[in-house]
């Protein structure tokens, strides 16, 4: 059937958590396109049938009009799905961008291999972006996605952040299981990738 | 709802994609070559009459063209799940029937000409509804959102 495969790409990702990537199916990506360039050659040998035969394929309605027809409605689906699975994996990653790092090492290794050559570079482009933005205004975009009611909060370390960070020019020692008070700029970095988590209350 | 800016609107909608692959059965009234839509078919090709199952994008565009039908066998599941409906709205799985009961409902309503499916729609809509606030009074500001969301689609539809 037309257009199968294309749709079962496309509830690879309604299936998931929203928001969560899956692995990027290089080889149900291929073979929708190769659905593609089938549908296409029907599509053209029709056409060039109906020529040969004196036919006018502006006018004439006979089967070999409603073949390429229906092959040119399968592609234009198979179009549709592929962009949108593309085009919503690009808006996860887009987020990834702004809530986990800039820094395409800076993402856990699980989600970096979920990701295609091309999704990676896009990844790199967009972060580069958002960076020399941000440098030419001298903002910090990506911090405090959500109002803060504190400058500082406290925070506890979860994990091995290493020693001689420096925050705000004060040398800390980041020891695992620690509490700091720290300003909010300087803790959201590690709390979103996991190293350090806010004590509320 | 038929125009073509609604359905370019929402074009990298996943649920969108995964609603129009729903399957209608139709009835071909042209033949049409080098398609494979016919699994009881010889060859790659659809005869004039044959009568197969379309997903409904497809069917909707040869629908325009006048190059097929819906199949009657559509309405009779359809009547019984009506009367299934009408019987107790609260206690009929829909998901097992479509999972996007309500989206495909007022997708497939313009193309069958059936007027009473949006107000079926609805009337199904409003049992559950109740029965889920009954059942679960914390739910209400979710419940209150799918019945904004439900609405639009309902003002789409008459």
């Amino acid at each position: 059937m037309h257009g199968r495969l294309a749709c079962r790409l496309v509830k690879e990702i309604t299936t998931g958590e929203k928001g969560q990537l899956q692995p990027f199916n290089d080889e149900l990506l291929n073979e929708v396109t190769k659905e593609c360039s089938e549908n296409f050659l029907v599509l053209q040998s029709l056409i060039r049938k109906m020529q040969d035969e004196g036919l006018d394929f502006q006018t004439t309605r006979n089967a070999d009009h409603y073949g390429a027809l229906i092959n040119h409605l399968s592609l234009i689906r198979n179009k549709r799905c592929l962009m949108a699975y593309v085009y919503n994996r690009a808006e996860i990653i887009q987020n990834l961008v702004w809530k986990v790092g800039l820094r395409l090492f800076e993402l856990p290794e699980e989600i970096q291999e979920k990701l295609s050559h091309s999704e990676k570079e896009y990844f790199n482009r967009h972060s580069a972006a958002l960076e020399s933005y941000m440098s030419k205004m001298d903002l910090d975009l990506n911090v405090d996605m959500v109002p803060p009611k504190d400058p500082y909060i406290k925070v506890r370390v979860l994990d091995d952040v290493g020693e001689g960070i420096v925050v705000s020019d004060k040398a800390a020692n980041f020891a695992r299981h620690s509490m700091h008070f720290l300003k909010r700029t300087d803790a959201e970095p590690y709390i979103s990738r996991g190293l350090m988590e806010e004590l509320t209350g | 709802m038929n125009d073509g800016a609604s359905r370019n609107a929402n074009y990298y909608d996943l649920d969108d994609i995964v609603i129009e692959e729903e399957l209608v059965p139709v009835v071909f009234h042209k033949s049409a070559n080098g398609v494979k839509v016919d699994p009881s078919a010889e060859k790659d090709c659809v005869e004039e009459g044959a009568k197969v199952e379309l997903p409904f994008w497809l069917a909707r565009e040869l629908y325009l063209r006048q190059a097929v039908s819906i199949n009657s066998s559509l309405f009779q599941s359809h009547t019984r799940t009506r009367r299934e409906i009408q019987a107790d709205a609260a206690n009929v799985d829909l998901r097992s029937r479509c999972s996007y009961f309500y989206e495909f409902g007022c997708k497939i309503a313009p193309l069958v000409g059936d007027r009473t499916i949006g107000k079926m729609l609805l009337s199904t809509f409003q049992m559950r509804y109740q029965d889920i606030l009954t059942k679960a009074h914390r739910s209400v500001c979710n419940g209150f959102q799918i019945l904004d969301g439900f609405n639009k689609r309902r003002n789409q539809l008459v």
